[in-house]
């Protein structure tokens, strides 16, 4: 057994967190099966085949918390299972070998039949309508999918009705079996554990064998403007702004990107932030962020109907600034500071910790705290308006009320 | 200076109650790279309209305080957050119901200047008409922001529909009209009357040495002279037992519809650690019967009287209580009938004590997990000091609370002080 296992042991907090990570290759088809299966993995298994029972177990070890999620990092899938609890030191003897043992029972032995599979299925249904609730995220996610057509970009990991509808049990069993034989697989923990026990708990209870890393980041390939308007009834309009870098997380220039975006709209004193919202009172929030996997670069905020035009001219214009360069030193300066702090106190956060090690497996290089601020001060303006030259607008997403009138 | 250690919890703090009255309590966690600073006043939504010592009332707009939170952080010289991020420091701020607290996170030891900074720029208001006029825009913005958020939404309409004169009824915020008649005089008097350092409190996690930090504050804090305190004490809100509506229906642009079955609790007067004991043990009751440790909530999921976004929240304060379930539901009246059914059935069977001792199991294992998170230790513990009932205090209740208790809570729940909320297209 040899897939990536790695502890990142500290002292500093009362809780262990263990991550484990499965690793399919992106499309819509296995989104969905893997969004309706880490559900059925979470709710309940042949040891503990009761939500009751699932629950007391959990209580038992002093408020486990086990999350599963699906994400996407590129062209790859992930289906994260995240479980937290105190270390034994707190609270009782053997008590993460008996979570060991239930992780074992929830990924080995899950309750794969027609009754957990049709709450789960209906669940993930469900889930996907509410997405349209989250106005903000809705218009994001939805000028994702416009501008990302045929590419990875446009798959959401939680998938989407029409393949999750198509699901039956067979497919559930099948990608259960992919999960057990086929997939990549990491594991990683912080606290108290250390690479030695955590080994130990591998061998004993995740029995996985090693396969090739996947490919995971690509560069988005687009040159045109896809432009998208979706009617809410809503008091506020969202917009939505998508750059194309093409610069993702293994390239040359990728914290160039990633401290021009900073730049651009990370914190309070970053561009957009000034000009649009404290010089303009146009905006509450406005910020602008990278999707790391995919080389895409995305700026969001919400305004009232009447003033979509401006703001969508400032963030043009802001944009423009950057890329000639015209900015402070001092103002770069703050935001490398920033920035490298933000690294720094990830080791103060397990899921920060655990985020790290997982993109240090998945791109091969060192992504220690250490590395990523050495990686930060070495960005120049010159590097800043290298890439931000290399920009294209790739979609604008607005969401608002036809009806509302522009007052 | 006094030290206080919780052994339980593995964590002591240094405490001191300066000389202008401010309490200073500090956490010292070596361990970390992160510290954070945090500054509160018990000022917050609900203090809207205050009494001062001679009796007379002073009364701004709604969503002064919140307003006031955002405009300390501009300077004729220079804006708060720039100068934060200029000092390697993170700075933000929040605005509840009685409270607000600015705060700030560093994880270098150069943490004295943005500290001072702080201190300084919560105690010093500088505004003039234009940047009041010139903010109003944004807050607007905020509360637009927050109005098109459907959870938010039906749980503002639920207080709506519960409360008649208390400001839970209103939003933290205000409204669009409060907001654009606050002036600069209003929020001055505000500051002057609810930022006195014996009113606030300085709570701080660093892995630096808590003596210096000590020292940094006092240093400060010694320059300047604040006056007398003004005593100033919320008004008293008389409330009816009655709920201002039993049914509304809002119309929203969702794909689900949404229903909160809301309950109006007529607590008697009682300390806050009574009132305390009443929320926690109504909320185990509640957690027996609503939630997976129940046997039968599997079969309510099964025949989608239920789904996963059900759930409920209780919220006693010193002068309010309510319950709140909330659903997704296309039959919200059915959905109601069965809540309530479900709730007299709980009165007539008592909680079991197995369930009671698991439910204190899970809540010790989340107390101590608190302490892993920089942040969530000093919202959490200066929340709880600033409304006078501290964290370790909760703890205490919570340990001691019994069967006897969770039963006796119930009496509260009834049907008549209740409301339907129902969000959707209509």
């Amino acid at each position: 057994m040899s897939y990536p296992i790695k502890a990142y042991q500290t002292e500093k907090f009362k809780n262990n967190t263990v991550g484990l990570y499965f690793f399919w290759p992106l499309s819509k088809e296995k989104a969905a099966e893997v969004t309706v299966l880490s559900r059925m993995l979470s709710d309940r298994c042949v040891a503990f085949p009761t939500k009751q029972a699932m629950t007391a177990n959990s209580d038992n070890f002093y408020a486990l918390n086990t999350n599963f999620r699906t994400f996407t990092t590129g062209k790859a899938l992930c289906m994260e299972v995240l479980l937290s609890a105190l270390d034994d030191r707190f609270c009782q003897e053997g008590q993460w070998q008996g979570i060991f043992a239930t992780l074992k029972e929830m990924i080995f032995r899950p309750l794969l039949n027609e009754e957990v599979f049709a709450e789960a299925k209906r669940n993930a249904l469900q889930s996907i309508a509410r997405r349209q609730e989250d106005f903000s995220t809705y218009c994001s996610s939805q000028a994702v999918k416009s501008a990302g057509a045929n590419q990875p970009l446009e798959i959401d990991a939680e998938g989407e009705q029409e393949e999750v509808e198509a699901l039956s049990l067979d497919d559930l069993k099948r990608v259960h079996q992919e999960l057990l034989e086929d997939t990549f697989v990491v594991l990683l923990s912080t606290g108290w554990l250390s690479q030695d026990q955590l080994e130990g708990y591998a061998k004993e209870y995740l029995p996985f064998s090693d396969h090739n890393l996947l490919e995971t980041a690509y560069c988005f390939e687009k040159d045109d403007v896809t432009s998208i308007t979706i009617d809410k009834k809503t008091t506020q309009a969202e917009i939505t702004v998508l750059y194309n870098g093409p610069v993702n997380v293994k390239s040359p220039d990728y914290w160039a990107l990633r401290v021009a975006a900073a730049l651009l709209g990370q914190f309070p004193v970053s561009l957009l932030f000034r000009e649009v919202r404290e010089k303009r009172s146009l905006c509450y929030s406005i910020f602008s962020t990278t999707i790391n996997f995919d080389g895409v670069l995305v700026i969001s905020t919400a305004t009232q109907k009447k003033n979509i035009a401006e703001v969508l001219s400032l963030i043009d214009q802001l944009v423009k600034q950057v890329a000639n360069g015209d900015f402070d030193d001092s103002l770069l300066a703050i935001i490398k500071k920033m920035m490298s702090d933000i690294f720094s106190a990830s080791l103060d956060r397990p899921s920060g910790m655990l985020n790290l090690g997982l993109n240090s497996v998945l791109t091969k290089t060192d992504v220690s705290p250490e590395a990523i601020v050495k990686q930060i001060s070495k960005v120049d303006r010159e590097a800043i308006t290298s890439v931000f030259t290399r920009l294209k607008k790739i979609g604008v997403a607005v969401l608002c009320d036809p009806a509302q009138k522009e007052e | 200076m006094k030290t206080i250690t919780h052994p339980e919890f593995g964590e002591s703090a240094i405490v001191e109650v300066l000389d202008n009255g401010l309490q200073v309590t500090i956490y010292h966690k070596p361990e970390f790279a992160t510290s954070c600073f945090a500054f509160g006043t018990p000022y917050g939504a609900f203090d809207y309209k205050q009494n001062e010592a001679d009796g007379s009332i002073f009364e701004v707009p709604l969503g002064a305080a919140h307003f006031l939170e955002h405009k300390l952080f501009e300077k004729p010289e220079e804006d708060m957050l720039s100068k934060f991020n200029s000092l390697g420091a993170n700075v933000n701020a929040f605005t509840t119901e009685s409270e607000t607290v600015y705060f700030f996170t560093i994880t270098t030891p150069e943490y004295q200047k943005p500290l001072n900074l702080l201190l300084d720029f919560v105690q010093d208001l500088q505004i003039d008409d234009a940047s009041v006029e010139k903010e109003k825009g944004i807050i607007v913005e905020e509360l637009l922001m927050y109005e098109q958020i459907p959870n938010y939404r039906l749980y503002r309409e639920a207080m709506s529909c519960l409360f008649e004169n208390h400001p839970l009824k209103y939003d933290v915020g205000g409204t669009t009209d409060s907001v654009v008649s606050t002036t600069r005089k209003e929020l001055e008097d505000c500051h002057q009357r609810n930022y006195h350092p014996s009113r606030m409190q300085f709570l701080a996690i660093t892995p630096c040495d808590p003596e210096e930090v000590l020292q940094v504050i006092k240093a400060n804090q010694a320059k300047k002279d604040f006056g007398k305190p003004i005593t100033m004490r919320r008004f008293p809100v008389i409330e009816p037992e009655s709920v201002v509506k039993k049914e509304v229906k809002v119309d929203f642009d969702i794909p689900t519809t949404k229903s909160a079955l809301v309950f109006k609790l007529n607590l008697p007067q009682s300390d806050l650690a009574e009132r305390e004991r009443i929320a926690q043990a109504l909320n185990c009751a509640l957690q027996a019967q609503f939630s997976t440790l129940n046997p039968q909530y599997q079969l309510w999921i099964d025949e989608k009287i239920i789904n996963e976004f059900f759930g409920f929240e209780v919220n006693i304060g010193k002068d309010y209580g309510y319950v709140m379930f909330f659903g997704e539901t296309a039959d919200p009246q059915s959905w109601r009938d069965f809540l309530l059914k479900q709730i007299e059935e709980m009165k007539k069977n008592p909680v079991d004590s197995a369930v009671l001792a698991q439910l204190k199991k899970r809540t010790w294992g989340n107390a101590l997990s608190l302490f892993d998170k920089p942040s969530a230790i000093v919202f959490e513990i200066l929340r709880s000091d600033l409304y006078g009932l501290s964290f370790f205090e909760t703890q205490k209740i919570t340990r001691a609370l019994t069967v006897d208790n969770c039963v006796d809570s119930l009496k509260y729940v009834k049907d008549i002080h209740s409301s339907l909320v129902i969000l959707g297209k209509i």
